[in-house]
């Protein structure tokens, strides 16, 4: 089976990070990749005046900004009126402090969370995946970005449920789960 | 409002999809290239960030207590050197300041006050630091273990277990 292949030449990348050399380490490794075009900052609000002279086609954001939290900065993008820039896949990479933020990075509507430190395996992998799975795009009262079901079975408990999931079942066991999921 | 479900086209699909690029090898090499490259500068960063460290842990804002902002400021510059070590594959040092991020955090949350803990986390960082002569396999595995106790002391959970349970592996491979 041959191996997948990313022409990203011509893809324009935003990188948001406090740390001067992460910021450093993440673009070598963007630019080994082959990303010629990229913007970089060191703040929330440095990277809002980019994007708007600039549309980028991906972002990478550290999961604890400096000046405003990682998801109302997405938030932010999502609101946006610029489809290409509402629907742009957000990558955010999370030190080990800033575990605690996962789930307010992916409410926030985050594509994917990557933990630092990164390998070029795993970004060249969640690149590829974020650039070729096509994911519906949710814009709700209290959400808006990408669908945040990665498999195709019922939530596990009311709690999750959506108004436009099917009338109330019996949750699934784990074993019916993995079954339905197989 | 009503929910609205998109179905996007992504400008990113299309432009990596188009003729030419990298392999997923190649581009690995590449950036694994550019990456030890920037080994000896990430060493001095690291350097760097364990002497602000010092500065903050050896004067604690009160007798027996760092404040709350002093715990802060240790989390910021340990979690960059957590970044750094696991980059450049520094193992010990990588475990050794996760532990002193476990404690931090855990006296953080629980307003608990231990001094000791940190210095003791703090020595054996200077000794893992990749600037100092290295120590043997046993040393450290000794070394990793008396932190080990620390942490089971204060009842401390690793901050990797509040990962709000999210796989980092349990999403599906993207299409070749």
């Amino acid at each position: 089976m041959g191996q997948p292949r990313l022409n990203l030449k011509n893809v324009a990348g935003l990188l948001v990070d406090r740390d001067a050399f992460t910021r450093g380490l993440v673009a070598q490794m963007l630019r080994g990749f082959g990303i010629e075009k990229l913007m970089i900052a060191g703040t929330g609000e440095e990277a809002k005046t980019m994007i708007g002279s600039n549309c980028p086609d991906i972002c990478f954001v550290e999961g604890a900004l400096e000046d405003m939290s990682t998801a109302d900065f997405i938030g932010w993008i999502r609101r946006q009126t610029s489809q290409a820039l509402r629907f742009m896949p957000v990558i955010v990479l999370t030190g080990y402090t800033q575990l605690r933020l996962i789930a307010a990075a992916r409410d926030g509507g985050a594509h994917i969370v990557v933990r630092k430190p990164i390998s070029p395996q795993t970004l060249f992998d969640r690149i590829n995946w974020v650039a070729r799975v096509s994911r519906p795009f949710l814009e709700t009262p209290s959400y808006i970005g990408p669908d945040r079901r990665f498999h195709s079975i019922d939530p596990p408990d009311e709690k999750w449920k959506r108004a436009t999931d099917a009338p109330s079942q019996a949750a699934p066991s784990q074993a019916e789960a993995t079954a339905r999921a197989s | 409002m009503a929910a609205l479900t998109h179905f996007p086209k992504l400008r990113i699909t299309e432009l990596v999809g188009r003729f030419g690029g990298v392999s997923r090898d190649e581009a690995i090499a590449q950036a694994k290239q550019e990456l030890s490259a920037m080994r000896a500068e990430g060493n001095d960063v690291i350097e760097g960030s364990i002497k602000a460290l010092e500065v903050i842990v050896f004067a604690p804002a009160e007798r027996s207590r760092y404040s709350d902002d002093q715990l802060r400021q240790m989390l910021v510059l340990c979690d960059q050197i957590v970044t750094l070590a696991g980059t450049f594959e520094y193992t010990a040092l990588d475990q050794t300041t996760r532990s002193l991020c476990d404690v931090a955090d855990g006296l953080r949350r629980t307003k608990k006050s231990d001094i000791a803990s940190i210095h003791v986390h703090m020595r054996a960082m200077q000794m893992v630091n990749p600037k100092a002569p290295p120590l043997g396999e046993e040393q450290i595995k000794m070394m990793l273990a008396e932190l080990r106790k620390i942490l089971a002391h204060h009842g401390f959970d690793q901050l990797s277990a509040s990962a709000d349970k999210i796989s980092f592996e349990d999403i599906p491979a993207a299409p070749e």
